[in-house]
């Protein structure tokens, strides 16, 4: 779920990355009076945890026997979704052919083994303090205030990367595009401090309703918004609009003026394919074509875009 | 004027936990547990001169002597491990030697 609420260090999560338990062991002791760890103990646990936890700083071992730190670094910083995480190496050797190799692997830092306790800690709070304010900022240009929802210019950042992602791994990436029904009569009869009152109901809503970090709900203009499901096909998607328009439903928001007389939405999915080449511009036309699709159906119902609707 | 290495330096290992005691005790009981096991596997891809799995082994096994502050035993594991990077079998040969004094010794302590 997006936060739209400001952290504090207290707030972050580390992730641990080592291949020996004594040194797993050492690392969280220091830290966890002041921050939230958590250890795995291998490379390939740690991309897979970033991935679907997004830690807020990773303490990453170099030498482990399935992968080394700096590769580990490097993939995370190659995808999208992990490449904003800032990676401290723990190393046994701090001599300058490893410093070298620490920086050009992507990583922030490097504390030397066996650690300082003193150093690290203070090294770990510089750099969340440091990844807070970074995110603030981008809090501050990517989120529409009204809704708490990203904003158009987060879309237009972020979404070459998303496919990009999508395409060299060979997963699916789909769009549900939804707005709500009768709005314009909406603000009609309340007034628009209230249709703004429903935007950011709905909004909030929907970001409590999609379970995974990665999904991500955009506010496209108006009342239209966009769900980014990465990592899920159309029958997915479909599923999660689905379940998007029985939560609006059952928020039970009073519209005179709507034949159900509570608040609903409409949606349209689609997924990116890869003639779209690169952009998410027609993958979102065509969702546009299935949100089309659903108002013609009467409204509240969702739609998967199929080849007829062009 | 570099310092001789202590068989166990436990203040600074005890600092370095910042003062932790029983973080000291677990640490301690997982390296004796560790250490016979892993050594024995050392000496047995030494001998057939598997460079690659003695570098990596003594340097798991030189990280986890210097976190408890066995520098006696993280230096003699620290020339094992350069030996294995240059493949230099008398080096190595010596580097052995050492840490099975060192690593006799340092265990007697710990066990005590």
């Amino acid at each position: 779920m997006q936060s739209t609420r400001t952290r504090s260090v207290e707030d972050c999560h580390i992730l641990i990355v080592d291949d020996q338990q004594s040194s797993r062991m050492i690392l969280e002791s220091l830290l966890e009076d002041f921050v939230t760890c958590t250890s795995v103990s291998t490379a390939h646990d740690a991309i897979e945890w970033s991935r679907a936890n997004k830690p807020d700083l990773i303490l990453m071992d170099v030498v482990m026997p399935d992968m080394d730190g700096h590769q580990a670094c490097e993939m995370l910083n190659d995808m999208a979704e992990t490449a904003h995480i800032p990676v401290i190496f723990v190393t046994g050797s701090a001599n300058d052919e490893e410093q070298e190799k620490c920086w050009e692997a992507g990583g922030v830092d490097f504390v030397e083994k066996p650690v300082n306790p003193t150093t690290l800690r203070n090294r770990v709070k510089s750099h969340l303090n440091h990844k807070l304010k970074t995110d603030l900022l981008e809090k501050l240009i990517y989120l529409d205030r009204l809704t708490g929802a990203f904003n158009r210019h987060y879309l237009e950042d972020n979404i070459p990367s998303l496919i990009r992602d999508s395409q060299r791994n060979g997963r699916d990436l789909s769009f549900v595009l939804f707005d709500i029904d009768y709005f314009k009569q909406f603000n009609d009869i309340y007034g628009h401090l209230k249709g703004d009152t429903c935007l950011w109901k709905i909004s909030k809503e929907t970001m409590q309703s999609l379970l995974r970090p990665r999904d991500t709900l955009v506010r496209i203009g108006g009342e239209e918004f966009l769900v980014i499901l990465p990592e899920t096909d159309e029958k997915g998607a479909y599923a999660v609009a689905q379940r998007l328009i029985d939560t609006i439903a059952s928020l039970k928001i009073e519209h005179k003026r709507s034949p159900t007389h509570v608040v609903t939405v409409s949606a349209g999915v689609s997924s990116y394919q890869d003639a779209d080449d690169g952009g998410s511009e027609n993958a979102i036309l065509r969702a546009d074509k299935a949100l089309y699709e659903a108002k013609a159906r009467g409204r509240n119902t969702a739609v998967l875009f199929n080849a007829s609707m062009e | 004027m570099s310092e001789t290495p202590l068989l166990w330096n436990k203040e600074k290992a005890l600092a370095r936990m910042m003062g932790k005691q029983a973080l000291l005790d677990k640490v301690t009981t997982l390296f004796l547990a560790q250490f016979p096991s892993v050594w024995a596997s050392t000496k047995s891809d030494l001998e057939q001169r598997n460079w690659a799995q003695v570098k990596a082994q003594s340097h798991t096994l030189k990280g986890s002597a210097a976190e408890l502050g066995l520098e006696a035993l993280a230096a003699a594991l620290f020339s094992l491990e350069q030996a294995a990077a240059s493949q230099d079998e008398a080096q190595a040969s010596e580097a052995q030697i050492q840490t099975e004094s060192v690593s006799e010794q340092t265990l007697t302590i710990l066990n005590k």
